[in-house]
């Protein structure tokens, strides 16, 4: 009986193994050339149909998944991408960093404190609500409350209240001038008010409804975002069908589903990956934006407080070294931590360069000429579109070393990251921004001690950067920016590292440019075959 | 007879070609661990840019200096790849050492004492066994943080089972012999006749697992270290360089392919060599006819 059934097994083994042989093998395909015919017929009739209603699918990876959909609950730049396909904002940045009107016609600043945003008529959210002035009250309103606890809400804290004098009108009125505001309201999506009081917010973040040019499909986490075309779009239908967002973390697996063709559009490209991509007649490469790397130092604990040992650690880092060889010089050195971008950025100044004598002068000055012991904590792998993290992590260990400074790296959770961030648990951290026009929206809340003091605080900063942002005139402004470069310059809270560029690898028959506000806004994005 | 029966093990052992070598691939990682300075070419921490990505020393622009490359920081391949074996040797003794003890402690008192105390040793057994080790280290890694002792405390906790099992089985297999029974009649206290007259039954079949199990914990503190949990940069681990090469497969395949090696290798002669002592110890398990 044994015997019987082990024949069985072994003869099926047999045939089975005979059966995958022959159909991956041309050769005997070719011999059978009327049965391939005939069985290939119908196929072809269903290929024509499928050219007939073929859709236009964009797949697009990115580096991590969505956790939700509404930027107004969650702060990452994948939620930021989706947000900004599935609604519209009052205003947007054009290529040329200039704000142009969207949602809104026109705004005016009848007095300093004050903005009127002038509505465009008959916009409609894709569930039939009207997008007017109401909309755009409650989107924001819902923003500031404390109960949504809303990750974008430090951005309205000047914000003192919302009017609606008609249907199509928006009256800001702010606590104290505010020049910034008009880059913000680039961030605030405009929701339907009766559709997210019906869902409730955390319903809403997973079942999204906007007026913007992709209307959400499906949302399976970990595995992909459906976003499908409006074709009532109010400046005219998206001229692909369908957007697949994907999460694939790993870059190389990232780069390789780029060249399959799998995928038609990657962010993150590594930089080691860039020459073989570029080579790829199928591919093409782009950069508009970068993103900041910084090494934060604790200034409130010994012996990061002593401003000479901040400006050492700056002296003794070769930050060039670093962009040109690990990076291949897809990152600049950062002088001071004001991108070049920004209005209010300071040419005369330089990166800190690599000094080792000078270096060890200051620490000698500083009274730590034997060097110290600092705990640098750094993500396990790039973080927010910068790669190779823990590579330079440990070549500014070396680097520093040479001047004594001892470190001891402290690889942290990315997850818990910003918690012991907060916390105050580092000495010396690893963190990204990415570039910015705009001064106040970064500089503020990076260097303000009421928004972030957890590592640092200097009245001089303080009292500039409050200025700076209640100042209207775009020159004073700049000065007081320029001012303000020097002081951090000088003052060396950080080690200031670089500004690495934001690679997005494109499929060729794809009509598609790396943005220029790092968001992924598929709207004018093509797609031919 | 102890000692007998001993020697006759080594001969067999050492009869056989595959054990042989397993034993000398064995201690020539120990010995590399151990002289690991006066072997190793360069410092492995020595970060130098200009030097990143040197091929080994037979492919153009390689050189003798840097036998078998360099990693995309500049760090000298060979010289990572000798003192990483120190953590991997370092881990995987200690740990199993660890785990012996506390597997056989458990294991004899489980067996000897029986009753409640045997149900429960056994039970949380099981339970640990239910739990995949590699889940259960990241899980503990995650909480307490990477280092050394961490580490090691990890692998010791959790290999104990094994141990414990084996131990027990012994103990229940001579517990009512004659000469356990006669030594408990002459007024012997447990812990006497637990030591000198049941332990030494379990110590052939301890050893076997022991060596064994090195093999798997060298690949398990590789897996962490590749995960990025296991001891922290720039400290050179092999999991460590096989994680760091990966990126850089296209560009420069040494800096992930040594290490690898190196881990393979080193379980394979590990392995080998547990395997001969198996045969050795324990004819039962021979696969080879026995004279």
């Amino acid at each position: 009986m044994k015997k019987v059934i082990i024949m069985l097994l072994v003869i099926s083994m047999a045939v089975g193994l005979f059966a995958v042989g022959c159909s991956s093998n041309p050769e005997q395909n070719a011999g059978k050339e009327d049965q391939k015919e005939t069985a290939q017929e119908p196929d072809a009739t269903s290929g024509q149909e499928d050219e007939k209603d073929k859709e236009v699918v964009l797949v697009i990876a990115q580096t991590r998944d969505v956790t939700s959909l509404d930027y107004a609950l969650a702060s990452q730049t994948e939620t930021l991408n989706m947000s900004s396909n599935i609604f519209d904002t009052l205003v947007r940045l054009d290529e040329n960093y200039n704000y142009v009107p969207w949602l809104a016609e026109s705004w005016e600043n009848p007095d300093p404190n004050t903005w009127v945003f002038h509505l465009r008529e008959g916009i409609k959210f894709t569930n039939g609500e009207a997008v007017n002035a109401g909309a755009v009250k409650y989107s924001m309103e819902r923003i500031m409350d404390p109960e949504v606890k809303s990750p974008q809400a430090w951005r309205l804290t000047l914000v003192d209240k919302i009017e609606t004098p008609d249907a199509n009108t928006v009256v800001i009125k702010t606590k104290q001038p505010y020049a910034a505001l008009i880059n913000i309201m680039t961030l605030m999506f405009v929701v339907p008010p009766k559709a997210v009081e019906e869902m409730g917010n955390e319903q809403f973040a997973q079942n999204p409804i906007g007026s913007g040019p992709f209307v959400f499909e499906k949302f399976v986490p970990g595995e992909e975002v459906v976003l499908v075309a409006n074709k009532d779009y109010w400046k005219g239908a998206p001229k692909v069908d369908k957007l697949v967002f994907r999460p694939i973390s790993e870059a190389s697996t990232r780069v390789a589903a780029l060249e399959t063709g799998e995928v038609d559009i990657i962010g993150s490209v590594p930089p080691n990956r860039l020459d073989a991509l570029n080579k790829n007649q199928d591919i093409k490469t782009s950069a508009k934006t970068g993103i900041m790397l910084y090494m934060g130092l604790d200034t409130f604990n010994p012996p990061l407080d002593k401003v000479k040992v901040r400006q050492a650690v700056n002296y003794a880092m070769d930050v060039q070294a670093i962009t040109d060889s690990i990076l291949l010089g897809t990152a600049r050195p950062m002088a001071g931590p004001v991108f070049r971008a920004t209005k209010g950025f300071d040419e005369d100044i330089k990166p800190y360069p690599h000094d080792i004598d000078k270096a060890k002068q200051l620490l000698k000055e500083a009274g730590y000429e034997n060097g110290f012991e600092l705990t640098l904590s750094t993500p396990p792998q790039g973080v927010e579109g910068t790669t190779n993290t823990m590579e330079v992590a440990q070549a500014i260990a070396a680097q520093l070393g040479e001047v004594g400074i001892k470190v001891t790296l402290d690889i942290t959770d990315p997850a818990t990251q910003f918690e012991r961030y907060k916390n105050k648990e580092f000495q010396a951290y690893l963190f990204t921004w990415d570039t910015q026009v705009e001064p106040d929206r970064y500089l503020y809340s990076l260097f303000n001690s009421e928004a972030r003091g957890y590592y640092y605080k200097n009245e001089q900063v303080d009292a500039l950067l409050g200025e700076g942002r209640s100042t209207m005139d775009q020159e004073a402004r700049e000065k007081i920016y320029n001012e303000l470069h020097q002081l951090l310059y000088e003052d060396a809270p950080w080690g200031f590292l670089y500004n690495q560029e934001a690679y997005y690898g494109v499929r060729a028959n794809v009509d598609y440019e790396a943005p220029v506000d790092g968001i992924m806004f598929m709207y004018n994005a093509e797609k031919n075959g | 007879m102890t000692h007998q029966w001993g020697t006759n093990a080594m001969k067999k052992l050492f009869k056989r070609k595959t054990a042989v070598a397993g034993l000398v691939i064995t201690v020539a990682v120990i010995l590399m661990a151990i002289f690991a300075p006066y072997v190793a070419p360069h410092d492995p921490e020595k970060v130098d840019l200009a030097l990143r990505l040197k091929p080994p020393f037979w492919l153009e622009n390689g050189s003798f200096n840097y036998p078998l490359g360099t990693d995309s920081l500049g760090r000298d391949v060979l010289s990572r790849i000798i003192f990483g074996s120190q953590k991997s040797i370092l881990v995987s003794f200690l740990a199993t050492v660890i785990s012996c003890i506390l597997g056989v402690i458990l294991g004899l008192i489980s067996g000897y004492y029986g009753g409640m105390l045997d149900t429960v040793i056994t039970r949380l057994g099981d339970i640990q066994l239910a739990f995949p080790l590699i889940l259960l280290s990241i899980a503990v890694i995650a909480v307490l943080g990477a280092s050394t002792i961490n580490l090691i405390i990890v692998f010791g906790i959790a290999n104990w089972v094994v141990y414990a099992r084996v131990t027990r089985g012994a103990v229940l297999s001579v517990k009512e012999k004659e000469y356990v029974e006669s030594s408990r009649a002459a007024g012997c206290s447990d812990w006497r006749i637990i030591i000198y007259h049941i332990f030494p039954n379990v110590f052939a079949p301890i050893i076997v697992i022991a060596t064994l199990s090195l093999a798997g914990i060298i690949i398990s503190e590789s897996s962490l270290s590749f995960l990025g949990l296991g001891v922290p940069p720039p400290n050179p681990t092999w999991g460590g360089m096989l994680s760091e090469g990966r990126q850089y497969l296209y560009d420069g395949w040494w800096v992930a392919t040594f290490p690898g090696l190196a881990i393979m290798l080193t379980v394979l002669g590990v392995n080998l060599f547990g395997d001969g002592l198996r045969d050795a110890f324990d004819p039962k398990l021979s696969t080879e006819r026995i004279e």
